[in-house]
C-alpha cells in the first residue's frame, strides 16, 4: 500500500489530530481568560458559553477518530490498556477532558454559578487539557516506528496545538463580543505566533531527519515526496492566518491606519476575518498532519 | 512458559511459496490476507573491470510469519488488551470480541504481520496452527514445505540445534526477540542491510 493510501485510510485521525489539540488549547485559554481576565459576570458567562466552539471542534475530532475503528462497540475495553498503551492513555485523557469541559460548559448556564467552584474547575480542566494534548502527542510513541518515535512527533503536536489554540481562542473572544485589552490580545497572538514559528522550525528539522531514516525496504523521505510543498503551504497559510488576526489588533495599536488595513470595520467583520484565519490555519495544518501519517514507517519490512 | 517458534533453513528454500499457499488453504484466507509470506530479497550490480565483467548480484528468499516475539510490541501497544500470548506455547492470538480494528498492532509490528479480516471485523494472524499442535501435529506450513526448509519446536531447542541468528535482510534487527532461528541462504545479507530490495512486493499479503 502506498503512503498516500496509508494516510487516506487514517483520514479521520488526521482530522482528529488537526482539530482536537488546538481545540483543547483554545478551551483552556478561554476558560482561564474568563475566570482571571477583566471580564465582568455577563462577559464571563458569554465567554464560557462560546467555549462550545472549540469544545465542539474537539469533539468532532474525537468522534471522527472513533469512526476509523472497525468495531467501536468494543471500545470500552480501552480502559484495559491505560498506563500500558499510549493509545489507551490518549483516549482516556481525551474523554476525561471533554467530559469535564462539557459539564463545565453546562454549569456555565446555571442561574447563579459559584465562582470559587468555577475557578477550581477551570484549574482542573486546564490540567486535564495539558494531559490531553500531551497524551495525543505521545500516542504515536512506539519504538518500532522509525519515523514517529522521535522527539519531533510529540513536540510538533504540542506546538501546533499552541499555534492553533490562540487563533481559536481569539475567535471565541470575537464571537462572545468580549474585548480584552490590546496588550492581552497582543501577548496571546505573540505567544501563538512564536509557537507557530517554532513548529515550522521543528517540521523542517523533522524533514531533514527523514533523510537519515530507512527500513529494509524503503527510505522515509520517499514516503512523503510532496513534503517541502506542504511545509511551504503551512508557512504561508499560518503566516497569513496570523496576519489576518493581527489586522484587528492593529486598530488599537495604530489608530491612524485606514480602516480597511486596521480591521476596524466593526465586530461582525472581525469575527468573519477570525473565522477565515482559523479555517485557513486548519487547512494547512490538516495537510501537515496528512503528511505525518504518510511518513509511517517501521524499521522492519512493512510497505 | 515454553516458547515455541520456527526454524527457517535459507539454503534449502527455493521460494516456491508452498508454505504460504498451504497456510492460506488451511485457514481459508482471502487473497489480501497472508499469515505467511515469502520475501524475495534481491540486489547487486555488474561492473566492468579491465574488460572483465564482475558481479555481486544476489537473490534469496525468506519465509516469514508472525514471529510470536518474546517481547511483542503489538501486545504492548494494543489499547484493548485484545492480544495475548499463550502460556503453553508462546503463540500470539487476538480476541475478536475485544479488537476494535484500530491497527495499532499493525502500525507497530516491525514484521508487518497483523491483518484485518473483514469477515470477523478484527485483526488476525498466524496462531502456529494451534489446533494442529494440540493434536501433536506440526503447523501446516512446516508440513507442506517440499524442501523441508521449515521446522517448528521449542525455540530454545531450535537455537541449540541451529544457532541463534534470528534475522537476516530484509528483516530488521531483532529488538522484539522474535521466536525464529535462521540459517542464512547463500549470499544472505545481515539484518538491516539496504543493498537489496524486496522484489516481490506485490506478492506480499
Amino acid at each position: 500500500m502506498g503512503s498516500f493510501a496509508t494516510a487516506l485510510e487514517e483520514l479521520t485521525l488526521v482530522v482528529f489530530t488537526t482539530l482536537a489539540p488546538a481545540g483543547v488549547c483554545a478551551c483552556v485559554i478561554v476558560a482561564v481568560a474568563a475566570m482571571w481576565g477583566t471580564a465582568d459576570d455577563a462577559e464571563r458567562a458569554r465567554l464560557q458559553h462560546m467555549c462550545s466552539i472549540p469544545l465542539f471542534l474537539s469533539m468532532v475530532g474525537l468522534v471522527m477518530s472513533s469512526t476509523h475503528l472497525g468495531t467501536p462497540t468494543n471500545a470500552l475495553y480501552v480502559v484495559d490498556g491505560i498506563g500500558r498503551s499510549p493509545l489507551s492513555n490518549e483516549v482516556a485523557a481525551c474523554v476525561l477532558f471533554m467530559g469535564s469541559s462539557g459539564m463545565f460548559w453546562l454549569y456555565s448556564f446555571a442561574l447563579a454559578p459559584r465562582a470559587p467552584l468555577q475557578k477550581a474547575w477551570t484549574i482542573a480542566n486546564a490540567v486535564l487539557g495539558v494531559v490531553c494534548v500531551v497524551s495525543i502527542a505521545l500516542a504515536y510513541n512506539s519504538p518500532t516506528i522509525l519515523t514517529w518515535s522521535t522527539p519531533f512527533t510529540p513536540l510538533s503536536v504540542c506546538l501546533e496545538a499552541m499555534a492553533g489554540g490562540p487563533l481559536l481562542a481569539l475567535l471565541v473572544f470575537r464571537a462572545s463580543t468580549v474585548r480584552f485589552s490590546d496588550v492581552v490580545e497582543r501577548r496571546l497572538i505573540t505567544a501563538g505566533f512564536a509557537c507557530f514559528v517554532a513548529s515550522v522550525v521543528l517540521l523542517v528539522a523533522q524533514y531533514a531527519h527523514l533523510h537519515t531514516l530507512a527500513s529494509g525496504v524503503v527510505s522515509a523521505v520517499a514516503l512523503v515526496p510532496g513534503y517541502p510543498a506542504v511545509l511551504l503551504a503551512y508557512v504561508v497559510g499560518g503566516a497569513v492566518a496570523y496576519g489576518l488576526t493581527v489586522r484587528h489588533v492593529a486598530s488599537g495599536l495604530f489608530p491612524k491606519l485606514p480602516s480597511f488595513l486596521s480591521g476596524a470595520e466593526g465586530l461582525g467583520s472581525k469575527l468573519a476575518w477570525s473565522i477565515v484565519a482559523n479555517a485557513l490555519f486548519m487547512v494547512v495544518l490538516f495537510a501537515v498532519r496528512f503528511c505525518f501519517y504518510m511518513m509511517h514507517l517501521t524499521y522492519g519490512i512493512g510497505f | 512458559m515454553t516458547q515455541y517458534g520456527f526454524y527457517f533453513n535459507g539454503p534449502r528454500c527455493t521460494g516456491c511459496k508452498t508454505c504460504s499457499m498451504a497456510c492460506k488453504d488451511k485457514n481459508d484466507l482471502p487473497p489480501e490476507i497472508g499469515f505467511r509470506n515469502v520475501y524475495e530479497y534481491t540486489g547487486g550490480t555488474w561492473s566492468n573491470e579491465g574488460g572483465l565483467w564482475k558481479n555481486d548480484v544476489f537473490s534469496y528468499y525468506v519465509s516469514l510469519s508472525c514471529n510470536h516475539c518474546a517481547s511483542p510490541v503489538c501486545m504492548e501497544v494494543c489499547p484493548q488488551g485484545a492480544i495475548s500470548k499463550s502460556e503453553e506455547t508462546g503463540a500470539m492470538s487476538v480476541d475478536p470480541e475485544k479488537c476494535i480494528h484500530c491497527e495499532s498492532c499493525l502500525k507497530a509490528c516491525p514484521y508487518d504481520v497483523p491483518r484485518y479480516d473483514e469477515a470477523i471485523d478484527a485483526m488476525v494472524r498466524c496462531d502456529m496452527c494451534a489446533d494442529l499442535i494440540a493434536q501433536g501435529k506440526q503447523p501446516v506450513c512446516v508440513e507442506a514445505c517440499p524442501l523441508r526448509a521449515l521446522e517448528f519446536g521449542d525455540i530454545e531447542e531450535l537455537k541449540a540445534k541451529y544457532g541463534d541468528v534470528s534475522a537476516i535482510a530484509p528483516m530488521p534487527e531483532p529488538t522484539t526477540e522474535p521466536s525464529i532461528v535462521i540459517t542464512a541462504p547463500i549470499n544472505g545479507k545481515p539484518a538491516g542491510d539496504t543493498a537489496g530490495i524486496v522484489a516481490n512486493e506485490r506478492e506480499i499479503s
